[in-house]
């Protein structure tokens, strides 16, 4: 299958070492792929160079082709079309993602009027038919409501409809749950899944939280301090973790095998762009250390077709 | 979460400007539009004109004939104040619009763009500004000669600095917002993110600043009006009545006292409506300190 996206050898720099460096994902047509990884690891950076909003200071190098189209040095022109159509975004937060002085209604029908001609009653339909479709209740009513009217999960909903309007064939979530309470996570979650599902739209969806890209993704990638350290299958991830980062992620999730436990924690933090160590980023925290990691920084090793590990110990010469 | 405690009150600034209950807001509303109706209708039925001289009626203290007494040429107190206040009026209401359309797309462009342009706008308004008002406006008036119209160009001019800063300050801050972001992510243009986004959300503060700087507009024409830098008597202003009925202050109280109460009233229901809007758009609730 031909990828949607395919990301190659992407680094960003905003002047004080890569935030993102040498990284390659490929997400495909229908594809839900979740990207998980500490705060700080360049995990919205890269959601932001997909979609072309990083602050010009950034320096952008490598490639990033979404169906064909080459989006590092798009035109702006160019780049507008696509956004909202083609590819969109559901935001962090999604209160602050609405602006304060529209109506839901206007917002969504401001998108879709941007992109497409067409009259106000045509777009407040398809909003009303959007909004019902995740889950708001009385969207005719809805239309009318401010943002701070709404409840944060009520919020999130129309985010991720305004998201959707105009079914783009591919999104990037940015941790579109993460600041809701648990019950209502999981009732956002389950629309997006469904939604996303229906539509077949690609997803890469950004967040920290492992039990959500669990329950939404069908490839993890592992992010480590601006790299993929670990991709695999959601199943595979979860039940055979290669990486040593990624055992210690695992192990430091509540629920999994711990229960009764004391939570294990990855002693340190996730290293500045400024001060990265010369070989693997995670030599400094990894329980498996030798010294070559402190040399060279670790091959990306093909375990499986599909699965890929950054870590001299899954190498096959070693 | 703290998004929900800033942004909601922050949040309907436009229906919250319409539905401003805030007692000053109300009674600052009030004084103005009744001035400005009877500034309009007085003159009408009054059997007197504004420049009609009555001799036999001159500085005649309040009477039936005359409510408010009249000058030493025997013109109507009243009728004069009210068509002064319409000329005020005018030149408050001018001058913030001048100063409010100069100002604003500035400010915004300079708050949204920062940098270069941020410098190239905001400089020569600074520098503007460091002028008095006063100073400014005569150099103006000095250039484009006497008249209304000049009047309320110049004080609008001098003023835009003004509203320039309020608007580049509270773009500054709306620009960062997430939906500006967002709004871009959906394929929305700078032009569209401005007028669409960044405007409503940042023009609250200015109308709050135009609403007080009209008050300072009537004071300034009335200044003007004083020294004869603005309307040209016999027409009649509030500043040139106090200019040349002040010789009378002693025999005729009246015809100065009139025109005095009149700017104040009028500068008093600017500002109450400038400090109401200002208190019921303060998102803690809170009186600031100008």
């Amino acid at each position: 299958m031909t990828p949607l996206l395919e990301i190659r050898s992407l680094s960003v720099d905003y002047g004080y070492g890569a935030v993102i460096r040498d990284l390659s994902i490929t997400v495909s047509a229908g594809e839900i792929v979740g990207l998980v990884g500490e705060s700080g690891c360049g995990k919205t950076t890269l959601g932001w160079s997909v979609l072309g909003l990083l602050p010009r200071s950034a320096r952008v190098d490598g490639s990033i082709l979404f169906d064909g189209t080459e989006l590092i040095g798009l035109q702006a022109r160019k780049r507008r079309k696509l956004l909202g159509v083609r590819l969109s975004l559901i935001p962090q937060a999604a209160m602050a993602s609405l602006d304060p002085m529209f109506t839901v209604g206007h917002q969504i029908r401001e998108i879709i009027l941007t992109h497409q001609r067409g009259g106000r009653a045509g777009a407040d339909a398809r909003t009303v038919g959007r909004l019902r479709e995740v889950g708001v209740a009385a969207p005719e009513a809805r239309l009318r409501a401010f943002p701070h009217e709404l409840s944060g999960g009520t919020r999130q909903r129309v985010a991720t409809a305004a998201a959707m309007i105009l079914n783009p064939s591919m999104l990037i979530a940015d941790e579109p749950t993460s600041s809701l309470d648990v019950t209502i996570q999981a009732q956002v979650l389950g629309v997006l899944r469904s939604v996303i599902l229906e539509h077949g739209t690609a997803v890469m969806f950004i967040t920290h939280d492992l039990g959500v890209v669990a329950q939404i993704s069908d490839r993890i990638a592992v992010m480590y301090a601006g790299e993929i350290v670990e991709e695999a299958s959601a199943q595979e991830l979860f039940e055979d973790p290669k990486h040593p980062y990624t055992k210690k992620l695992l192990a430091a999730h509540p629920g999994f095998s711990n229960k009764g436990q004391r939570l294990a924690t990855i002693p340190g933090s996730v290293p500045d762009p400024a001060q990265r160590p010369g070989g693997c980023s995670f030599e400094p925290r990894c329980p498996v250390a030798i010294p070559l990691c402190q040399e060279d920084r670790p091959p990306w090793v093909a375990v499986e077709s599909d699965r890929h590990v950054r870590c001299v110990h899954c190498a096959p010469n070693h | 979460m703290v998004t929900t405690l800033v942004t909601p009150s922050r949040a309907r600034t436009i229906v919250r400007l319409l539905r401003v209950t805030d007692k000053r807001f109300l009674i600052g509303s009030a004084i103005v539009l009744v001035m400005a109706i009877a500034s309009f209708v007085i003159p009408a039925i009054s059997p007197y004109g504004p420049n009609e001289i009555i001799p036999q009626d001159a500085l005649s203290g309040p009477t039936f004939q005359h409510l408010l007494g009249s000058d030493d040429l025997g013109r109507d107190v009243l009728v004069r104040v009210m068509a002064g206040s319409r000329i005020s009026l005018g030149v408050a209401i001018g001058s913030g619009f001048i100063a409010v359309l100069l100002g604003v797309p500035l400010g915004l462009i300079a708050g949204f763009s920062s940098g270069v342009v941020d410098n190239l706008i905001m400089r020569p308004l600074d520098v503007l500004m460091a002028f008095p008002a006063i100073l400014l406006a005569v150099v103006i008036v000095a250039f484009a000669g006497t008249g209304t119209t000049v009047l309320i160009i110049a004080i609008g001019v001098v003023y835009t600095p003004v509203i320039a800063r309020v608007m580049r300050a509270t773009t500054m801050a709306s620009r960062t917002q997430t939906y500006v972001d967002v709004a871009r992510a959906r394929g929305a243009s700078t032009l569209r993110i401005l007028v669409r986004h960044v405007l409503p959300n940042s023009i609250g503060p200015v109308v709050v600043q135009a609403s007080l700087l009209m008050g300072f507009a009537i004071l300034l024409e009335a200044a003007f009006s004083f020294i004869g830098l603005g309307v040209r008597p016999p027409n009649p202003s509030l500043g040139s009545m106090l200019a040349s009925e002040r010789d009378f202050l002693a025999e005729a109280p009246w015809v100065v006292i009139a025109p005095g109460v009149a700017v104040m009233v009028l500068v008093l229901g600017f500002n109450f409506i400038g400090d109401g809007l200002r208190d019921a758009l303060d998102p803690l609730g809170r009186a600031r300190t100008r």
